[in-house]
């Protein structure tokens, strides 16, 4: 189980690149439905290939995925 | 009475339902109880002396579907997620062995303000906008805030609302409601453009501007159907807020995350925002849609503002850290 901080400091150290990787967009600290914290990505696609390629860069990090679909200024 | 589907009506099955709505009504609805205040100060608490605002007899529905199945309705404000109700706030699941259904109603009222209408005094949560100089679109977004700086009133949106993406001249005419709501230039103009933080391709904060109220008598604190804010606060996750917009109106949703890095689409490119707030609507509906850019989100129960509006998805809703908007253009709530 991994704390609030840590998972920060996983978000400070994956964001930039994630955010860079073509079908992500978003990354940030949320919690499980066990209250437990956890990376939230935010996936403008959902593809088995953005899957992998975000999984490859954050390792054993508790990860959310979120097929959120892009983000646009409302 | 067994929860077999009713084909026809049962005149003793139908008997035994409305005898439990009655008990069930008279327990929980009661003009002289919480519920007897504004609904916007009473509409958070999950308890069912603040959250039931009606009791029936109707058919049941689940997954969206009508069932066929009659039940005692309970109509509630909201329709809390099961982890977030206490066992002593949780409705029965059946009443003698008839069936239950709970369904969100939101909060009954005789008027729900529309937010593209002509507003005088102008208020937040109606629609507001610029024009483009070459006339070659028409747009319109949402009123925040009425905020101040030395003295003086201004209405706080998003700079996507007010400055074009950093494109509009300060001075420019702001209206009330935004030209694509039906606003003229000619008798329309609430404000001009004051100060905005500008767009820029990463790093950013916020996307917020404000304009100068060309009196203080054209607009007005209160919120649309919630009432004027109390205050600011930081939002926190799992945190219940509500808000008032052009396009969706009045909406409840829940803090997902206070910490999310996005990029967002804008017409003069993706844009990457640091620690945004992350909603997600409580109902089927979305907590927001275009044009809901510029709302104001306030903590339900609370009125406490924490965060503006500015961009989503069709599932998720983002918006800036209200304290950060205002320090960033130097502002206050009145």
């Amino acid at each position: 189980m991994a704390s609030e901080a840590a998972i920060k400091k996983a978000k400070q150290e994956h964001s930039a690149a994630l955010l860079q990787t073509p079908g992500v967009c978003g990354v940030g600290v949320e919690q499980d439905k066990r209250g437990q914290f956890v990376l939230a990505v935010h996936l403008s696609k959902d593809t088995d290939a953005v899957r992998q390629a975000v999984m490859a860069r954050v390792g054993s990090v508790p990860l959310k995925l979120i097929a959120s679909g892009p983000f646009r200024a409302f | 009475m067994t929860n077999d589907k009713l084909t026809e009506t049962d005149a003793s099955a139908l008997a035994d339902l409305y005898k439990a709505k009655q008990t069930w009504s008279e327990r929980l609805l009661k003009a002289e109880g919480p519920t007897s205040f504004t609904a916007r100060g009473a509409a958070s608490a999950s308890a069912p002396a603040q959250n039931v605002v009606g009791v029936g007899v109707g058919e049941k529905i689940s997954g969206g579907q009508l069932t066929g199945v009659m039940a005692v309705k309970f109509f509630v404000r909201v329709k809390y997620p099961a982890s977030q109700v206490t066992k002593a706030e949780a409705l029965p699941a059946t009443i003698d062995g008839l069936p239950v259904d709970v369904e969100e109603a939101g909060t009954f009222r005789a008027f729900l303000p529309n937010p593209k209408a002509k507003w005088r005094p102008a208020q937040p949560g109606s629609s507001v906008g610029y024009r483009e100089p070459h006339d070659a679109y028409r747009m319109a977004g949402t009123f925040g805030a009425v905020v101040k700086k030395l003295g003086v009133l201004y209405v706080l949106s998003n700079n996507h609302v007010l400055a074009d993406e950093n494109r509009l001249p300060i001075g420019a005419p702001i209206f009330q409601p935004g030209l694509l709501d039906g606003g003229s230039p000619s008798t329309d103009g609430i404000a001009t453009l004051a100060a905005f933080v500008p767009l820029k391709p990463s790093g950013n904060e916020v996307d917020a501007a404000i304009a100068k109220a060309n009196s203080a008598a054209l607009v007005k604190k209160d919120v649309l159907y919630i009432g004027p804010p109390n205050g600011t606060a930081t939002a926190s996750i799992g945190m219940i807020v509500h808000k008032f917009g052009r396009t969706t109106s009045y909406t409840v949703g829940r803090v997902s995350s206070v910490a999310t890095d996005v990029t967002v689409g804008y017409e003069t490119g993706n844009k990457i925002f640091d620690n945004q707030i992350i909603i997600v609507s409580l109902t089927a509906t979305p907590f927001s849609r275009p044009g809901d850019s510029g709302s104001m989100i306030l903590q339900r129960g609370t009125r406490k503002a924490v965060g503006l509006l500015f961009a989503g998805s069709t599932t998720h809703t983002i918006a800036n850290h209200f304290r950060v908007v205002l320090r960033k253009l130097g502002v206050t709530l009145p």
